[in-house]
């Protein structure tokens, strides 16, 4: 076993548990924007460490590119897929618990 | 070795994701879980591309993604407005 597989396998497990974290976070959190959170933060990072042990343990080939590609197209993406959900979720009236001040709405 | 156990072990929290999607209060709940599971398959999808040393399985998981945040943008544009098309 080379010296890149076991970066490889190191960059597996933080990306396991970042996706375990996120699971755990769906399951026992209740409000939604605690959920928000979860889903554009640890699931971000997860994504890219695993996709990173992919390219460790492939090399860099001619179809690295596309999972360079993938990495850079998921770390845009999630955050602003988050963002306009919690901004819907907002027009609807749905707020925070425990919530003692809104700045957002101008009051 | 470690490339099927990491594939069970996202599979298991796609289906963690998947239960709060099925039995979530609100509709936002149900929307963010299905978004945090689609990302989990389409971190899958390349996975077993390495695996099965089938090399179009990335063009596979560079759709997905695609597809996945244009769905999510799509029903937040909707559930804010209530309109898609003007």
């Amino acid at each position: 076993m080379s010296l890149r597989e076991i970066m490889g396998i190191i960059s597996f497990i933080i990306g396991v548990f970042f996706m375990f974290i996120t699971a755990v976070g769906m399951l026992r959190f209740e409000d939604v924007f605690m959920k928000f959170h979860f889903g554009s933060k640890c699931l971000t990072s997860g994504a890219i460490s695993i996709l990173s042990g992919v390219i460790l343990f492939k090399g860099m080939v001619w179809g690295t590119g596309k999972i360079i590609i993938m990495i850079i197209f998921l770390a845009i993406t999630n955050p602003i897929a988050s963002h306009a959900l919690a901004k819907a979720a907002y027009s609807k009236k749905i707020l925070p618990k425990n919530l003692s001040r809104d700045d957002y709405g101008g009051q | 070795m470690i490339i099927p156990i990491v594939i069970i072990c996202l599979t298991l929290t796609s289906l963690m994701c998947i239960y709060r999607v099925i039995k979530g209060p609100t509709i936002f709940d149900r929307l963010v879980a299905a978004d945090a599971a689609g990302i989990m398959v389409a971190v899958i999808i390349p996975l077993l591309g390495y695996h099965l040393e089938e090399p179009f399985l990335y063009d596979v998981a560079l759709v997905y993604g695609l597809l996945l945040f244009l769905d999510m943008l799509i029903f937040a544009k909707y559930l804010e407005k209530g309109e898609i098309l003007k």
